[in-house]
């Protein structure tokens, strides 16, 4: 709207050297970009120090999630038991039932 | 020319020659919002120039499908703003002193420098949020809209800030249109 207040406000230089003061100032962060341009992505501090944990975090869960989803098989002993107690049923004479109790079975 | 998106993504992998056209390009319209919020000359290159190491600290920030220059804008005024709130600006050099020479004859050069320092106190009787908004939108020709994201503001804020800038430039001047809202 108005031209009085863009003249005024204006600089009178071409604004070479603004920007050859303002390229000394970022010549840090231009040569920062440069060397990461040219190295690549490279892994924080953070993420080093993590990965390890990362990866053992995810072995344990792993392994969290195996063991519930082994087949189950029953305990030896109770096996025994059951045999027995079929053997006791299925006998046929009652001298081996009396034996068999007698015995503790 | 290049445009705008590619020189940032230049600039962003180091590229000198494209961060320094990407200065060139926008330095005047970037000093003229910090002189008018700062005041003055030296305060104003000097959030000038902050504001463009920080865009470059930000340029991960910016989204390529998006004008570059307002997202520019937004940091030098925030930048001007910031350091007219951090410290008193220096008075040592005065703005009129420092702009260009109309190049005219004397008696149109004295009307100018009439002016020139009728606009200094002008503006120096603004907020400085009202400064960067009267600039954004009667020089640099940005939205309402626009400018209230650059200033982070309500769009309502940013029509009174400049209404009432205009208002007082007006009083002071005398050389403004009728008094709008836009």
């Amino acid at each position: 709207m108005d031209e009085h207040l863009k003249r005024f406000l204006t600089p009178a230089d071409d604004g070479r050297a603004f920007t050859e003061a303002v390229l000394f100032r970022a010549s840090g962060a231009l040569a920062r970009r440069r060397q990461a341009d040219v190295e690549g992505p490279t892994w924080s501090l953070l993420e080093v120090w993590a990965r390890p944990w990362l990866i053992a975090a995810l072995l344990l869960l792993s392994i969290g999630i195996a063991i519930p989803s082994r087949p189950w098989s029953p305990p030896a002993t109770a096996s025994a038991d059951s045999t027995l107690v079929t053997d006791l049923l299925s006998s046929s004479s009652d001298s081996e039932v009396v034996l068999s109790v007698a015995l503790g079975n | 020319m290049e445009p705008d998106a590619a020189l940032v993504a230049r600039a962003a992998a180091g590229d000198r020659e494209a961060f320094g056209a990407l200065v060139i390009r926008y330095q005047a319209p970037v000093r003229r919002v910090t002189r008018a919020v700062t005041g003055n000359a030296d305060d104003a290159d000097d959030a000038a120039q902050d504001a463009f190491l920080s865009a470059l600290d930000r340029l991960e920030t910016y989204d390529p499908s998006r004008p570059f220059g307002p997202w520019l804008m937004r940091i030098g005024s925030n930048a001007a703003i910031d350091l007219v709130r951090r410290r008193v600006v220096r008075t040592a050099v005065p703005l009129e002193h420092t702009v260009a020479s109309s190049g005219v004859s004397p008696a149109a050069e004295a009307e100018a420098a009439e002016i020139r320092a009728e606009l200094t106190a002008a503006l120096a009787e603004l907020p400085p949020r009202q400064r960067a908004a009267i600039t954004l939108f009667d020089v640099e020709g940005y939205a309402h809209a626009e400018i209230a994201a650059m200033l982070g503001v309500p769009e309502g804020t940013v029509r009174s800030d400049v209404f009432h800038a205009r208002r007082t430039l007006r009083k002071a001047l005398r050389v403004y249109g009728p008094e709008t809202e836009d």
